[in-house]
């Protein structure tokens, strides 16, 4: 059973509390972690309560790129204008996790941390080549949001004596679109049956940079080299949307399960969804507008 | 009747006491050394306890009393929210004890623990050790009905708890004569009532050594005799009080947790005990709709009319009776005088599984059979090249219908205005020519389908209501009815009742929306849609007599004849000129405390409703089908239904938007699903269980054909259950419409309908051939 409960004002102090209370744990929005405690998932006497440190909650621009403190709320990440314009692709993933309730309380950190596949900001941090700055007793280390996972629900960082404080999204400049696009039973307060998140670039009329990332389709956020690889050096078109979106449906190995969809649904699904994600996002590249 | 009350939309009488928190639940009656009971719950489907031990348990501090099947009466009693039947072989099956020593679905009671707080009675339900026999668990009525299944009840051979169906003229013959014969297979899935508040109840013994139980019911009356069955006392030993209700849609037309809550009050010494399920409790341990697997054959003529049908019909009723005999046989019943034809044969089995107990939900098998038989009469329309409303006008009932089994009479009859009207809102006729030779990848499609239903369940049960009214010193009135406020509003359309028979506004009527069967008038309670036609009856009859005795009291004060006069606007009038002749306030004050005629006015009435009325309806749905991921979007949907007068427009129509709500949900995303291998359910949580939320409704378009009932002073009909029956086959018919899938089985959720397009040749392989 929890019995303290401490709010840390700094990373530094943050890291002195953990390590003073051996078997403490970071929380942040709680979302997740409240109900595994509930539930006796977990046992953690005392809790580090992350959401009072005013650098955790930035979000802005500097020397082109942006950065995300970990602690932002799904609400301000969908709500702001200038991840609204740069990043769509966050915005509306933040837009569309849980109700106003658990986005206004969930933190962009701990959907990494939570480590599950299908997050819906951790699926387009992984699109958008996020990278997690973690601070820990031996220093701080910068790591690609992807490489974060060591199955489902075990994150590499280890939230009993390090912090994740940031999130820095290099921006690709001219010519950069992303997008995200969910499939769910409904349209609040679910999970997602699939999501996916693009984003891509196009230069001179050929596409330069692209990233697509699938979940639930592997044991975390599957980002798809194999999407990326048919994009990339070619002039955007139906038909090369079209053959990036089979790869993605080749690579992806959704499991079978009754509560959220079949294998094959999601695989027939992982095709039109990569394939709607992909055309919104180099129509924003094109300079279309953002639905 | 001068009419300033009915037919308004009226606040409801306890609007301000909910919005401001001040209502009472159950939940909120908090009593000095309360003590908290949990369940310990079986994690098998099928199983018999070989041994229980409870000793760790009970030696734990704060621990007040540990219960099994050794603890408490082994009386059987049914659970179903019914009048008792003098005649034994009419009763519900009596298949229940308080806590069990066989367990038959995975969440089944099998010990209770009673302690000073929750946390102590969460660890004690660990501390207790139970040995199973593990048994095969029978998951489907196929499985269960399977010569050689293990008995779930060792009294009920083949696991079949009743198979009574009719046949109405020779569906036979009738086929012979048919120029056409369709069948169809269709079945409808497992949902649960999800209302928003929760089963709980707290019992205690109070100072006369009498059992009292505050609980969240519909049906306190039928409690307080379930409660005496389940723990063999006199029924008048038990106590039941009902306060505000946040919802039931019957699963609290049930009994559930009272005879467990009396029984764990009785083994810690008479202390109050609160037994509240959490929402994953109440959705495995209480009440669920029915699935039901449906075979129709049907025979029709060359042009358009039916003449014969057949419907055998497979409901899963799951561990216990519960209501389950009795759905099967009133679904069969209240869908068939919508379209009367010469033949019609139901064949229904109801069968044990080891599932959650299936049990009264609106609409009480009717949402079932309605899916089914709507969604084959626009199969047949299809094959037929007929219009699906044409189609259904050919074969519409018209009002002097009498029902040959049961003699119900149709006496008003609004379907045929309901179909126009709706056909009207939603365009029928315009969009069904714009969507002809739709190519894209997403398609709209248009569909509607037809109800019928009773107003109570007379001549099937018996429909006793009762009212008392006092006339105060003021002129207002107490109002106290038998039957039950369970948040659909029923204290305020019969406190308007009561008001326009005694020309008085609604706020001189105050309504006591308790029910203390100590003192409450003898009511069955809030199910079958019956308040506002059965328990209005006896609300009319008290506030007649009530006036009488006032009209008579003036003569004695006046010597002015009653019959000549009236009241209105709370003065006793001339009935020819409307001249006032007093104010009511003088004649209620003098009712007290004239010296020699002093004589406070009352009435304590009962009706024995000795009828019932057909009401009507229609749901007219338009919905976009996503060709590519097979989501389905409603676009468009209205009802419109034929209850009568309607008493109070906004009340009504709030009706209606909460059953098309659940017939979306129905119809779209709600099922309960189980492993199945085990039975072990896998979303007993609002998380899981996709009950639609606000951002998944549609605008909903609602309207009213206003008939009047003969049969009822006010002239209304049933309402409470009807909107949610035709809304799943209208959104399955326009589903067929749009795409030309005649999809057979509910919800429509996008996996199932892409499949079923898939195998179509509507989507071409990768899911992105239709741009």
């Amino acid at each position: 059973m929890t019995r303290q409960y401490l709010f840390a004002t700094s990373p530094a102090e943050c890291l002195a509390l953990l390590a003073a209370h051996p078997g403490a744990r970071l929380i942040a929005g709680g979302t997740d972690l409240v109900i595994d405690l509930k539930e006796e998932k977990r046992q953690v006497h005392t809790l580090v309560d992350i959401t009072r440190i005013p650098e955790l909650k930035i979000i802005h621009e500097e020397n082109g790129r942006i950065i995300l403190g970990a602690a932002v709320t799904h609400t301000r990440a969908a709500a702001s204008k200038l991840i609204r314009e740069k990043l769509p692709a966050l915005a509306a993933a933040a837009a569309a996790v849980g109700s106003p309730q658990i986005r206004n309380a969930g933190t962009l950190g701990g959907n990494v941390v939570n480590a599950q596949p299908a997050a819906d900001t951790a699926v387009a941090l992984v699109a958008l080549g996020a990278e997690a700055t973690i601070l820990g007793p031996e220093g701080e280390r910068r790591v690609p949001v992807e490489e974060l996972y060591a199955g489902v629900g075990r994150s590499k960082v280890d939230a009993s004596r390090e912090i994740l404080t940031r999130f820095t999204v290099d921006l690709w400049g001219e010519g950069e679109g992303s997008a995200f696009t969910r499939l769910s039973p409904r349209r609040a307060l679910s999970l997602p049956m699939l999501n996916v998140a693009a984003r891509v670039q196009v230069v001179d009329g050929k596409c330069t940079r692209a990233r697509v990332c699938v979940a639930p389709v592997a044991p975390w956020p599957f980002l798809c080299e194999e999407a990326a690889a048919v994009l990339i050096g070619q002039e955007p078109s139906a038909g090369v949307i079209a053959r990036a979106a089979a790869a993605a449906r080749e690579a992806a190995r959704p499991r079978d399960s009754l509560l959220r969809g079949s294998s094959s649904y999601r695989k027939d699904m992982t095709t039109v969804l990569v394939t709607r994600a992909l055309a919104e996002a180099f129509s924003l590249a094109a300079g279309g507008k953002s639905n | 009747m001068p009419d300033t009350v009915v037919g308004k939309s009226v606040s409801r009488v306890d609007a301000v006491a909910k919005v401001t928190g001040k209502a009472k639940y159950t939940g909120d009656f908090v009593m000095r050394d309360m003590l908290v009971g949990k369940i310990l719950r079986s994690p098998y489907a099928h199983a018999i306890i070989k041994n229980i031990d409870v000793s760790r348990a009970r030696a734990l501090p704060g621990v007040a009393a540990v219960l099994t099947y050794k603890d408490v009466p082994r009386n059987r009693f049914p659970t179903a929210g019914h009048p008792h039947a003098l005649d034994p072989k009419h009763r519900d099956k009596a298949d229940r004890t308080i806590l069990t020593d066989k367990v038959r679905f995975v969440g089944d009671a099998v010990a209770a623990v009673v302690a000073t707080d929750e946390l102590i009675a969460a660890e004690a339900l660990k501390l207790i050790a139970v040995e199973y026999e593990v048994l095969e668990p029978l998951l489907t009525p196929e499985a269960a009905m399977a010569e050689g299944a293990p008995l779930i009840h060792d009294d009920c051979p083949g696991n079949i708890l009743s198979s009574g169906g009719y046949e109405i003229g020779d569906v036979e013959a009738a086929f012979q004569e048919a120029d056409y014969i369709f069948e169809d297979e269709l079945e409808t899935s497992i949902v649960q009532h999800c209302q928003l508040e929760n089963h709980i109840s707290i019992a205690y013994v109070d100072s006369d050594g009498r059992i009292v139980i505050i609980t969240s019911t519909q049906i306190p009356h039928i409690i307080r005799r379930i409660v005496g069955q389940a723990l063999g006392i006199p029924w008048g030993r038990v106590r039941v009080i009902k306060p505000c209700v946040g919802g039931g849609f019957g699963s609290k037309q049930d009994a559930c947790l009272e005879p467990l809550a009396a029984a764990m009050t009785l083994a810690a010494g008479g202390r109050p005990v609160k037994l509240e399920l959490s929402r994953e409790e109440c959705m495995i341990d209480t009440r669920t709709r029915h699935a039901i697997k449906y075979r129709i054959k049907t025979g029709v003529t060359k042009d358009g009319k039916l003449i014969g049908m057949h419907i055998r019909a497979i409901a899963n009723t799951g561990a216990y009776a519960s209501h389950g005999h009795s759905i099967a046989m009133a679904g069969g019943s209240k869908f068939r005088v919508l379209y009367p034809m010469r033949a019609l044969k139901y064949e229904p089995y109801t069968v044990y599984t080891n599932l959650p107990v299936a049990g009264a939900m609106r609409g009480y098998g009717s949402p079932q059979i309605t899916f089914a038989v709507e969604s084959h009469l626009d199969n047949i329309a299809r094959k037929l090249n007929l219009d699906p409303v044409e189609f259904r006008l050919k074969n519409l009932v018209q009002a002097g219908y009498i029902d040959p089994l049961n003699g119900n009479a149709v006496r008003s009859c609004g379907i045929h205005e309901c179909i126009a009207r709706g056909k009207g809102l939603i365009k029928w006729d315009e969009k069904k020519a714009r969507y002809k030779g739709q190519t894209g990848s997403k398609r709209r499609g248009l569909g509607m389908a037809c109800f019928s239903y009773g107003s109570g369940t007379y001549p099937v049960g018996q429909e006793i209501a009762g009212a008392r009214i006092v006339l105060n010193q003021d002129g207002s009135v107490q109002l106290q009815i038998g039957a039950t406020e369970i948040g659909q509003g029923s204290d305020t359309v019969l406190a308007q009742m009561a008001a326009a028979t005694l020309g008085l506004p609604v706020d001189m009527v105050h309504v006591i929306s308790t029910q203390d069967t100590d003192i409450a008038p003898f009511d069955t309670g809030a199910y079958a849609s019956r308040q506002t036609y059965i328990s209005g009856m006896a609300v009319a009859k008290a506030a007649t007599e009530v006036k009488e005795k006032i009209l008579d009291f003036v003569r004695g004060m006046t010597d002015i004849p009653a019959h000549a006069l009236d009241i209105e606007d709370q003065n006793i009038v001339y009935k020819h000129s409307g001249e006032v002749v007093m104010p009511l306030a003088e004649v209620a004050l003098q009712s007290y405390y004239d010296p020699v005629f002093a004589r406070p006015i009352t009435s304590d009435t009962s009706n024995n409703a000795r009828i019932n009325a057909f009401s009507f309806g229609v749901s007219f749905a338009e919905v976009e089908v996503d060709l590519k991921t097979g989501k389905i979007e409603v676009v468009e949907i209205y009802n419109v239904h034929d209850s009568g007068k309607i008493i109070n427009p906004q009340l009504a129509a709030g009706q209606v938007h909460g059953g098309v709500s659940m017939g979306l949900g129905y119809a779209l995303s709600e099922q309960m699903l189980f492993d199945e291998e085990t039975g072990k359910p896998l979303n007993n949580n609002l998380l899981d269980y996709k009950l639609p939320t606000i951002m998944d409704v549609p605008d909903i378009g609602v309207d009213f054909v206003e008939t009047f009932e003969p049969t009822h002073p006010f002239g209304c009909k049933s309402l409470g259950e009807p909107p949610t029956i035709p809304v799943a086959p209208a959104i399955r018919n326009a589903v067929f419409d749009a795409t030309g899938v005649a999809f057979a089985r509910l919800p429509l959720t996008p996996q199932l309908v892409f499949a079923r397009l898939k195998a179509a040749g509507l989507v071409q392989e990768g899911g992105d051939g239709c741009v």
